[in-house]
């Protein structure tokens, strides 16, 4: 390798190049140096984009005109150097990915995850089937935080007041402080740190707060976690939480309870909820979901009967199924109120509705589950869990277990639940009364997701020292001396206990990027652990509870992730004297408007706000991106003067020639007042309101800067999640709201085939059938299909897919495992504006029946593989054709980009580069894409290829094991992999063994548009409701 | 190849071009003449508006190549818009010059002379106008060539099945066609000119007339060779259209795959060029003087061209609608009534206005023979034709899966980019209407009643018939 | 290019003998007198085709019909064949289901080429049969004979024949009307 090949500027940077200096300064290099690197020339390095390619391809050719040849040697690509591995790391061969088991903990919740690497790149998440939270499955977060990782907007060194510096400066800085706080005990010394799960990052926190017995630790999530451990609390003495076991629940009712998105566990609950929603176990075994809500969620949305009730109702509806079943002869523990003085009917709740519903749990004590939701008081929980008692779910389907979060503290094992917001109101105090000389806030951000009265943010400058350990520069890094880089999950070492006791480890796939520590790194540095590396305090700590052969389990347990030593307390009903004042403490159903403030499904409480990825994809229920937006019904939004885009059957969002258009208004609340967007959203509860937390953040990444409205503004400490007295003006300004599907109604087509139980069982064959639901002509093709030369796919392995409807929750999970997966840009609101967004696999959503009152119907919808594919008859260039094994395959470098073939594409899920979206992506950014997967230049169109670089895969893998044959299983396409409740089944439709052949068999299974005679590959399984046939009488 | 002259030509209205001529120099120095004046002010100022349109045009063509297809208002689902609008309505427009030059010929139309040299040639502006658009539309304008069966180191082969394959040999064929049957035209016209010039304008003249002399001989082969072209071409014009058709028809897409689209759209293209035509003719022939050559009764038989070829495409829009209503197929219902009730309504309003409507009033003599009346319908017209398809290739906004339906709004570099194809257009023509002579002057002095053997009474029994 | 502008080698060698005649009329008898007196290397110039004037010359009919039925059939059997080959044995992909031969849609591409190749045919058959081009004439010699292309009607006769004389030529063109007769250098 010459030198002279290298770029003059990198090799004067190196010692090693003396020669190279000497010679740089002579004319022969410079005349060498302007041939090899015209200007320009050096910025074509490893982080080229394709634009600046071109420029400086103009340029050259330009410059060719001039001079002949030189020109051309201005647009040849500097050399690059592929080296060896010097000493190769163990078991790894280049090409192959290796797969690593860690955790994720995410506001105290753990899952257990398998992470792919690809030549030490970490670059895509799934679920460790070994682990009880995930069970395989991943959430959307889970998914992203790759992204989050090779983030180029991450806080890369220590930084004081925004000027960037190093750790040693901050010890330097830091230890004279601890020093003197040591000395005084830790008197005005405070932490700030979100729930955590983890054992030994628990053990270093009772390590520092037995250093500095005055100090105070406060742990806020700014979404609710505590309710649910004060509603036990009361009936049980411990902080506990349930757990619920739904595969076992054949009657369950959900009051405001999203158990199957937002609700902590929500994977496993997922996965056993479709477990028991199978209805060929007939009406008695298939689970009924009664769900009563204010506003649409995902559990909403699978419900078999919904009841449409305020938040500040739902309680009290819980109380008024308390009476109902206590009349019903069943024996309620005392809640500390007398329940024949509940009224059976207040605020929308139907009598009726509770007494079916009450029978039917009755009938069926101890296969139901009660549940409530997180955003419910703590009161509302003690009455449900009453109710699980009385039922005798308790043991069944439900199992109440101390709270990780707790069991961890050796200080107070299971004592009293910290209550975040009063704890955070309180170092807001001290703060302000400057009782406050040092705040170290771990992984949090305050200052942006607090209630606004606190003005937590402002209150933090009084504190003298004050450090924010994150990895984004937010709104409390902002206002803290100290801003100090975090590590990603997947950079460092840790452990986290799930609600079953089951704890996983977590390790490290990639040395961290950047200069960061680990949280529990900082605390042990700064108070004095034995441990400062995240890995030896880890270790330690559980060395110290294993025995023997620790060497060996610790392999083990890091191979498969999961901790072997048991753990997880049950908590058993002491008695109900505190229940009485938890009830007693209810507020009454609020009247007139109220406004409800609730974590974005996608954001949460915002800390994912700088995740392209989450950013752009759809809200499962509303179907917006990169914004959120006040939710109202369709009646309150014609008084409220916004119902031009009342959407009916017929009619649709889309009747405005500019119909992406939204109006605003102002919202008064609490004394603040905000001007957001207002969305129609059916299904709402009357007089309720929505607006999602999350969105607006002022201090963040260039993606979320100006995503939304910050709704934190109006959140006040006293009732952080529902304001009653809210004032709504419409104001005559529009906004534009980036939604990905602006038809609402499925226009009666027989696309989402859906139906009761009752008919199910009555005739299964017919119950989905063309025949019932859209009558056609017979298929029949111009030519023998046989005869005239197409290949017969009845022989082979012949791939196919079958998506469960019933099943199928809506999480919006597999859209990002897609993404992820195929290295999918995302493209910004203005080009999702413009009906642009890239997804391969859309979520779609209909509504049914009333406008005010509908059902919501999911459709996970992407390429269906038709075996007649009409895109591939049409494209001139045959850049999209079909394989052997019947999968409809693009071919980027023949596509010239007509995008006839998305015209004629029935299902309209081809996606085209009209931009080139994957030129801006820094060295960084790169190393996320998955390498098996091409990255699309512009003018290319693409789609769903069911993910045909792992069938390949398992295909090699297949022969160099000397079989023809891949088993059933051994292909899971990225969006299958990562569905919670395993409602996409892919394999061999050739083989009469596999899953996906007998599904096809199924009676339930029908392929879209039969009538084009397409014979698609992907089919679905029609969707079966199970409602209680007392409450259809009344309906 | 003797072409009769029918005894109509007696009739003082009826009578072929020029009569008030009878002196075949004459002829020469009304149509030859002012191709050899000096460049006057107005033309250049046309010219430059044009060129600078054109430029303009250029420029964008340069941006959407530097930036992709997303400087354009297509999304998905709608994945085609103005560009495939502005192509299928320049090719309809380049319809009726080959189509007066062939049809009319065959059907010896005398009255054609005066126009035929005229629209053959803003058939090829059109078609140059339309076929910027295919080319630049795609994503990779740099490899728009795999489209063509060409031998390549990959060794793969367009998909022949394609209705885009189809097209390209269509248009190709088309212009090709057009352009050859143009120049052909031209050759003895040439020749005259070159007999009149002096210097350079000599020596290029010379090498375009290829040294014409007027023989009996080469006349005799000549006038076979114009009997073939035209003769091919009548199928061929039928052919470019339907073939266009066939981008919508093949396909799958309700809206889209009806079988009446083949004739449907050769009666729109038809309707369209003669309406363009028309247009142009009356302002040249205020312009240009030719008030002798192109007369009342030209326009008057266009006009009668439209009104037939309106009612057409006026019967073929109320035939959609029934069979989508008689099919009984949900998706095709709907896409009809959504065409007239949906987001582009107002679309489909225009198009229903300006083309099944405003051709209606070519039933009353007085507004055929009306320049004025016919100068605006003829307008109306375009602008109809337009908005045709327009709503065809929108009907993708709403197609079978609800999920997917969209909006399709054009960006300001769709408008400026349409807008700039008029630039190239009136520059070609504005070129041509200067250099070259605006009538086939041999074809004029040829359908002269001095130009029969027989003209003058003699009692020859010789050559009679 | 004009004669004026060359200036041949070879020695003056007579082309023949050229006269200009008042109308299509005089022009169409007088050509049949020609045809008469048993010339063959001869012709008529005028500025439009003169109908029925091949009849008064006695000349046959234009065999260029069968050029362009020959070019005709080559497009259309090269367009069927180019995708037969493509689609059968160059190229055969499984596209749409669809068979590899799939006559019906081999149709557009079948008759396109036919018409392509017909009109080249039929234009370049045309000047083959005519000599064109052919910048340099003998007749270009002549001023007068720029009225050919204008309001001149022409007969020449060529040196070529084996009747000619120039004598016997000249006094012919004389006899039937024809004016400004002329003797044209080759």
């Amino acid at each position: 390798m010459s030198p002279l090949n290298l770029d003059p500027k990198n090799a004067a940077s190196k010692a090693s190049w003396k020669s190279l200096e000497e010679l740089s300064g002579s004319p022969e290099f410079k005349d060498f140096a302007e041939h090899e690197f015209p200007a320009g020339a050096d910025t074509m390095g490893a982080d080229i984009s394709r634009r600046r390619f071109m420029q400086v391809m103009g340029a050259g050719l330009a410059f060719a005109g001039v001079t002949g040849l030189s020109g051309c040697k201005g647009i040849r690509r500097p050399e690059q150097h592929i080296l060896p591995y010097n000493n190769m790391p163990e078991s790894l061969v280049p090409g192959v990915p290796q797969f690593y088991a860690t955790t994720h903990s995410l506001a105290g919740e753990a899952v257990g995850l398998i992470v792919e690497s690809h030549e030490g790149r970490p670059t895509k998440v799934e679920g460790n089937p070994a682990h009880p939270a995930s069970r395989g499955g991943t959430s959307k977060q889970h998914q992203a935080t790759i992204l989050d990782l090779y983030n180029p907007e991450r806080l890369k060194t220590p930084s004081k007041g925004g000027s960037d510096t190093t750790w040693d400066a901050f010890w330097n800085d830091a230890n004279p402080v601890f020093a003197k706080l040591r000395d005084n005990g830790g008197e005005g010394l405070r932490f700030l740190s979100g729930a955590s799960a983890s054992p030994s990052f628990r053990a270093v926190r009772d390590h520092a707060m037995a250093a500095f017995p005055k100090a105070r630790w406060t742990t806020y999530e700014a979404l609710p976690r505590d309710n649910a451990q004060n509603g036990l609390y009361a009936l049980t003495g411990k902080a506990a939480e349930p757990l619920y076991h739904f595969e076992k629940a054949v009657r369950i009712a959900a009051f405001d309870c999203d158990f199957l998105e937002s609700e902590p566990n929500s994977l496993a609950h997922s996965r056993d909820f479709a477990a028991g929603r199978n209805p060929d176990k007939g009406a008695e075994s298939m689970n009924r979901l009664y769900v009563i809500e204010p506003a649409f969620s995902v559990t909403g949305g699978s419900a078999d009967h919904r009841l449409r009730v305020k938040a500040s109702a739902v309680p009290h509806a819980l109380l008024a199924l308390a009476r109902e079943l206590q009349s019903q002869g069943l024996s309620i523990p005392d809640l500390g109120v007398s329940l024949n003085s509940i009224p059976r009917n207040a605020e929308g709740i139907s009598s009726a509705w509770m007494k079916a519903l009450a029978e039917d749990l009755l009938s069926h004590r101890g296969k139901s589950v009660v549940t409530v939701g997180q955003y419910q008081p703590a009161g509302a929980h003690a009455v449900a869990q009453a109710l699980n008692l009385a039922l005798g779910n308790v043991g069944s389907t439900v199992e109440w277990k101390v709270s990780p979060v707790h069991a961890l503290s050796a200080t107070n094992p299971a004592g009293a639940p910290e209550n975040g917001l009063a704890a955070l109101r309180e170092l807001a105090a001290d703060l302000d009364a400057g009782r406050v000389t040092a705040l170290v806030v771990l992984d949090a951000n305050p200052a942006y997701a607090s209630p606004a009265d606190l003005a937590f943010g402002a209150k933090i400058s009084k504190a003298a020292f004050s450090a924010t350990l994150v990895s984004e520069a937010n709104e409390t890094s902002a206002v803290t001396t100290w801003q100090l880089p975090l590590s990603h999950f997947l950079e460092t070492w840790g452990d986290a206990v799930a609600l079953d006791g089951t704890t996983s480890l977590a390790q490290p796939l990639i040395a961290p990027l950047y200069d960061t520590l680990d949280a529990s790194e900082v605390l042990a540095k700064l108070t004095g652990y034995a441990q400062t590396s995240a890995h030896d305090i880890v270790r330690a700590h559980w060395a110290s509870r294993s025995g023997l052969g620790f060497d060996a389990q610790w392999r083990k347990w890091l191979h498969d992730g999961i901790v072997t030593l048991g753990g997880g307390a049950d908590a058993a009903y002491v008695g109900t004297a505190p229940v009485g004042s938890l009830v007693r403490a209810l507020p009454a159903a609020g009247q007139g408007l109220e406004l409800m403030f609730r974590g974005d499904a996608r954001l949460l409480d915002g800390r994912f706000a700088n995740n392209a990825w989450l950013q752009e994809l759809p809200d499962p229920v509303t179907k917006l991106t990169w914004d959120n937006a006040l939710l109202v019904g369709p009646a309150l939004g014609k008084t409220l003067g916004i119902s031009d885009f009342l959407l009916n059957e017929e009619a649709t969002g889309t009747t405005l020639a500019d119909y992406r258009k939204r109006p605003m208004v102002r919202v008064t609340v609490n004394g603040a007042s905000l001007e957001v967007a207002a969305w129609i959203l059916p299904g709402m509860a009357d007089d309720a309101a929505l607006l999602h937390l999350g969105f607006g953040r002022v201090q963040v990444g260039t993606v979320g800067d100006e995503a939304g409205f910050n709704a934190f503004t109006l959140v006040s400490s006293k009732s952080p999640y529902l304001a009653s007295g809210v004032k709504v003006e419409k104001l005559d300004r529009l906004y534009a709201l980036a939604c990905t599907q602006d038809h609402w109604s499925l226009m009666g087509r027989p696309i989402v085939r859906t139906g009761d139980l009752e008919e199910y069982l009555k005739d299964p064959q017919e119950y989905a059938s063309e025949d019932k639901w859209n009558k056609h002509p017979p298929e029949k093709s111009l030519w023998d299909e046989k005869v005239r030369g197409t290949y017969d796919f009845s022989k082979g392995m012949q791939w196919g897919m079958v998506i469960d409807l019933n099943s199928c929750t809506g999480c919006n999970a597999c859209m990002i495992a897609c993404q992820a997966e195929n290295n999918i840009p995302t493209v910004g609101k203005e080009q999702v504006l413009r009906g642009r967004d890239m997804h391969w696999l859309r979520l779609d959503r209909y509504f049914t029946g009333n406008v005010e009152d509908p059902q919501l119907e999911f459709q996970p919808m992407t390429c269906q593989q038709c075996e007649n594919a009409p895109c591939e008859e049409v494209c001139p260039v045959g850049a999209t054709v079909h394989s052997h094994d019947g999968l409809n395959d693009m071919v980027y470098n023949r596509c010239i980009g007509t995008r006839y073939c998305s015209n004629n594409c029935p299902f309209k899920v081809r996606r085209f580069n009209f931009f080139n979206y994957n030129n801006k992506h820094t060295e960084t950014e790169q190393m996320r894409m998955n390498p098996d997967v091409t990255v699309r230049f512009r003018g290319v169109m693409e789609k769903c290829t069911y993910c045909v670089q792992r069938v390949q895969k398992a295909r090699i893998e297949a022969k160099n094991a000397g079989s023809e044959r891949i088993a059933d299983g051994a292909i899971t396409p990225a969006c299958g992999q990562s569905c919670p409740s395993q409602s996409i089944v892919f394999g061999d439709i050739n083989d009469p063994e596999s899953r996906v052949a007998k599904l096809k068999a199924h009676p339930r299974n029908y392929g879209l548009l039969k009538e084009l005679n397409l014979k698609p590959r992907t089919s679905y399984l029609a969707r079966v409701r199970n409602p209680n046939p007392a409450l259809a009488l009344q309906a | 190849m003797s072409t009769m002259i029918p005894h109509r030509d007696d009739d003082p209205t009826k009578r072929p071009v020029l009569v008030e001529s009878s002196d075949f120099h004459e002829v020469t120095e009304i149509i030859a003449g002012p191709t050899e004046t000096k460049l006057n002010s107005t033309w250049i100022l046309l010219l430059g508006l044009s060129a600078s349109f054109m430029a303009l045009m250029a420029g964008l063509f340069g941006y959407l190549f530097w930036e992709g297809t997303g400087v354009w208002g297509v999304n998905m689902p709608v994945a085609w818009g103005f560009a495939i609008v502005n192509f299928i309505w320049w090719i309809g427009i380049g319809h009726a010059g080959t189509l007066i030059s062939a049809i009319l010929f065959l059907f010896r139309q005398k009255w054609r002379t005066g126009i035929n040299r005229f629209s053959e040639a803003m058939t090829i502006f059109a078609v140059m106008c339309a076929g910027v658009f295919p080319a630049f539309h795609v994503g990779r304008v740099w490899i728009v060539y795999y489209i063509f069966p060409l031998p390549n180191q990959m060794g793969a082969w367009p998909n022949t099945r394609s209705p885009l394959f189809w097209d390209v040999f269509a248009i190709s064929t088309y212009f090709t066609v057009s352009l050859l049957f143009w120049y052909m035209g031209l050759i003895p016209d040439l020749a005259t000119m070159r007999d009149r010039a002096k210097g350079v304008r000599k020596f290029v003249l010379s090498i375009f007339s290829l040294g014409w002399r007027g023989a009996a001989r080469h006349w005799q082969n000549y006038e076979r060779a114009y009997l073939i072209l035209a003769a091919i071409s009548t199928p061929l014009v039928l052919s470019v259209h339907s073939i266009v058709s066939f981008d919508f028809a093949t396909s799958k897409i309700p809206g889209w795959h009806t079988t009446i689209f083949p004739p449907y759209f050769v009666a729109g293209a038809v309707f369209s060029g003669f309406a363009l035509v028309s247009t142009m003719l009356i302002v040249a022939r205020e312009i240009f003087g030719f008030k002798k050559v192109v007369r009342m009764h030209h326009i008057e038989n266009m006009n009668k061209f439209m009104l037939l070829t309106g009612t057409l495409v006026g019967y073929a829009y109320a035939m959609e609608i029934f069979i989508a209503w008689y099919s009984g197929n949900m998706y095709e219902r709907y896409a009809f009534w959504n065409r007239a009730l949906g987001e582009f309504w107002w679309a489909y309003w225009a198009m229903i206005t300006c083309n099944v409507i405003s051709p209606q009033f070519f039933w009353f003599k007085k507004i055929r023979r009306n320049l004025v009346w016919t100068f605006i319908l003829t307008i109306f017209i375009n602008i109809g034709m337009w908005f045709e398809r327009f709503v065809i290739v929108i009907t993708l906004h709403a197609d079978f899966i609800p999920s997917s339906w969209g909006y399709y709004r054009p960006t300001w570099v769709d408008w400026w980019t349409y807008i700039g194809t008029f630039g190239m257009f009136f520059t070609f023509f504005l070129l041509f209407l200067k250099f070259l002579p605006q009538l086939a002057i041999a074809e004029v002095k040829g359908v002269m009643p001095e130009a029969s053997p027989h003209h003058h009474h003699d009692t020859s029994k010789h050559g009679g018939h | 290019m004009s004669s004026a502008t060359i200036a041949s080698p070879k020695p003056a060698k007579t082309f023949g003998v050229l006269a200009e005649f008042k109308s299509p009329a005089d022009v169409y008898h007088a050509a049949e007198k020609v045809r008469d007196a048993g010339y063959t290397k001869w012709d008529v110039h005028s500025p439009f085709p003169i109908h029925g004037i091949e009849r008064a010359m006695g000349i046959g009919d234009s065999k260029l019909g069968w050029i362009a039925f020959f070019c005709a059939m080559t497009g259309a059997f090269g367009g069927f064949g180019l995708q037969l080959w493509i689609h059968k044995f160059a190229y055969p992909l499984l596209i749409g289901g669809k068979p590899m031969v799939a006559y019906p849609a081999y149709i557009p591409v079948t008759f396109e080429p036919g018409i392509l190749f017909t009109a080249f045919g039929s234009i370049l058959g045309m000047l083959a049969l005519n000599g064109l081009p052919r910048f340099y004439h003998a007749l270009f010699r002549s001023e007068n004979f720029k009225k050919a292309t204008d309001d001149g009607f022409f007969i020449s006769i060529e040196a070529r024949d084996p009747k000619f004389t120039v004598e016997s030529a000249r006094e012919l063109l004389a006899s039937i009307g024809g004016t400004h007769i002329e003797v044209l250098e080759d």
